[in-house]
């Protein structure tokens, strides 16, 4: 009887062959965020013991187990190969095919935050009345969280240089966003891509980073708005070191804290593209 | 014999295909790549994988649960265990999710299982309505995302339990009497196998897992074309009308087709240009309904009874999310 066993334990390990490369080359964090490294891993056991399993009785015809017990109904072979090329194509590709780290086309399409990510923290930078009076609300805080952020805000504010790192990278921003009076004038050195908006003039742009919670399809851009005639010879997608002084500006009638640039660096794209610090957990 | 030949061929082609597998897996591409995507299909395809590699691991815990149901849980357990009111049944469906965490993909597949064991199918729906918003780690991700706004989190457990709960009363009112599964997709396996249950709960796993996957690869390819081609700043144009921004958040929500866990995030960077209401229709739309799970939920119920869901759903969740913004936030 033809179920087609075989091939379907082919396929699995398949699978399993396609994340366990992405695992080994590194660029398993180009898809998803290290926190589901987990689940990943064991999918990629449970998808070989399952394909082996499969291979394994398909030599055997234990028809006890192979239950053809007549739900298979006779489809066309070719009709049969076709859904299973559904499933052959994505292996195939995943195994030849790097992944393409997401760069300025798509943060074109997603629209970047400016700051950290929730512009309505700051009241004083806020253009819309409703989302105003709902964060004045709402000042509460997780209790564990908010000592984490309360640390990382005190240290940031008595610091003279800041640093972003990758660990510290959304908070950091999202800090000297909501008090951006107690950061002017502090030296601040912060990697990410150049990105630029249609209406921003040469000596302008945004040094951004996606941020992945989950898969990168969730990804969305942070970054910090710079100034400076460094800038100007830079094009998109560029990977640079800023050093600079942080500012203030107005952009689209909110108040952004910005980065006036006195030294620019370029850099390799980092083996890390993206940051992962959106849930504490 | 003509069966025995074309089992052969069979064989013989998925041979050749792990060859191909462990050829690509060991000597392609380990250097210098030797052939790549146009950019923006390269990000189609990363995008893409990046789907199916998330959606894996929960849709694998999905099968096997449901594989587990299958082969230990029988109807009468079921039914002793299920309250015997609907109407008590529908509204404890409802928090189910609180003790047994499942994402949206994950789920599908159990509640299938469910419904084939007996239960009753609103009850069934509601439980694949609010599992995916009425769990710890959403409300937690959710909290995270909307730390200033602390209320979204609670309007999203609150909102969902409501609307899972009208919904599932709706299709209980409606839809009593008819099963909503395929018959095609019931391989039901009524006999018992003399062998090991174990064996039969992996078999059964692996049935699924194909069963489910080509549904998911298709709904992963669309959503990646989505998540490539659209540009999301032509969205803001419409943020600031409230009768259609909700409209606008949840078509958006379903095309995006994100993990209800990651989704609060995409609609935190909304939140300063979308009003509330809308933002709620994404996070409460979004996790009970996308692109993806529509495809997988024709897998296993009839086409009909998928667009019913889809409609009436649709409707629940635009008219609470509308009562909410006139109640909360005019009022």
């Amino acid at each position: 009887m033809n179920n087609q066993l075989f091939l379907r334990g082919v396929l699995l390990v398949g699978f399993a062959l396609v994340m366990f490369k992405l695992i080994v080359t590194g660029q398993i964090q180009q898809f998803i965020a290290p926190k589901m490294f987990p689940f990943l891993y064991f999918a990629m056991g449970v998808l070989f013991i399952l394909g082996i399993f499969q291979i394994w009785r398909s030599d055997h015809h234990d028809h006890a187990v192979g239950c053809e017990c007549g739900h298979h109904k006779d489809k066309h072979p070719l009709k049969t190969w076709m859904i299973y090329l559904l499933f052959i194509v994505p292996i195939i590709t995943g195994l030849m095919f790097s992944s393409q780290v997401l760069d300025s086309s798509v943060a074109a399409k997603r629209g970047v935050q400016m700051g950290g990510g929730q512009k309505q923290s700051d009241p004083s930078a806020n253009a819309q009345t409703q989302s105003l009076t709902e964060s004045a609300q709402t000042e509460q805080q997780p209790a564990e969280k908010s000592i984490d952020k309360q640390q990382l805000a005190k240290k940031l504010k008595s610091a003279k240089k800041i640093e972003f790192t990758n660990e510290n990278y959304l908070a950091t921003l999202e800090i000297i966003h909501n008090h951006v009076q107690e950061f002017i004038g502090k030296e601040i050195q912060l990697t990410g891509f150049v990105y630029r908006e249609p209406d921003f003039p040469k000596g302008e742009a945004v040094i951004a980073r996606f941020a992945v919670t989950c898969c990168v399809a969730d990804a969305s851009v942070y970054g910090m708005l710079s100034n400076g005639e460094q800038l100007k010879e830079l094009k998109p997608d560029e990977w640079v070191e800023v050093k600079g002084v942080i500012g203030q500006t107005t952009y689209e009638g909110n108040i952004l804290p910005c980065i006036n640039i006195k030294t620019v660096k370029k850099v390799q794209q980092p083996d890390e593209p993206y940051v992962y610090d959106r849930t504490p957990y | 014999m003509k069966k025995e030949m074309s089992h052969t061929i069979n064989d013989g082609l998925a041979f050749v295909l792990l060859l191909l597998f462990l050829y690509l897996f060991f000597f392609y591409g380990m250097g210098n790549m030797n052939f790549t995507l146009p950019k923006e299909w390269a990000i189609v395809h990363t995008m893409f994988l990046s789907i199916v590699l998330e959606a894996i691991p929960f849709i694998l815990v999905g099968v096997f649960v449901s594989a587990l149901i299958q082969t230990f849980i029988s109807e009468d357990t079921l039914r002793r265990w299920l309250p015997k009111n609907p109407y008590v049944a529908i509204v404890s469906a409802a928090f189910f999710g609180i003790i047994f965490p499942v994402c949206e993909c994950a789920i599908i597949p159990i509640v299938r299982r469910l419904i084939k064991k007996g239960m009753p199918p609103a009850v069934g729906m509601t439980f694949l309505m609010s599992a995916p918003i009425i769990n710890p780690i959403v409300f937690l991700s959710t909290y995270y995302a909307f730390q200033q706004k602390s209320e979204i989190a609670f309007a999203r457990v609150g909102l969902a339990f409501c609307v899972s709960v009208l919904v599932g009363l709706l299709l209980y009112r409606f839809f009593q009497h008819k099963t909503p599964l395929k018959p095609t997709a019931s391989s039901s396996h009524e006999h018992i196998h003399s062998t090991n249950k174990w064996k039969e709960t992996l078999h059964h796993a692996s049935e699924e897992f194909f069963d489910t996957g080509k549904y998911l690869i298709i709904g992963a390819f669309l959503a990646s074309l989505l998540q490539t081609f659209l540009n999301r700043n032509e969205l803001l144009q419409i943020g600031a009308n409230e009768l259609i921004s909700p409209v606008v958040m949840m078509g958006f929500a379903y095309l995006l087709s994100l993990c209800s866990e990651a989704d609060a995030f995409v609609a935190a960077s909304f939140s300063h240009t979308f009003s509330t209401g809308a933002i709620l229709a994404f996070l409460i739309y979004g996790a009970m309904l996308d692109l993806k799970n529509t495809l997988l939920l024709l897998a296993y119920f009839r086409t009909r009874f998928v667009i019913a869901f889809i409609l009436v759903l649709t409707c629940v969740v635009y008219l609470v999310v509308w009562l909410y913004q006139t109640i909360f936030i005019h009022g």
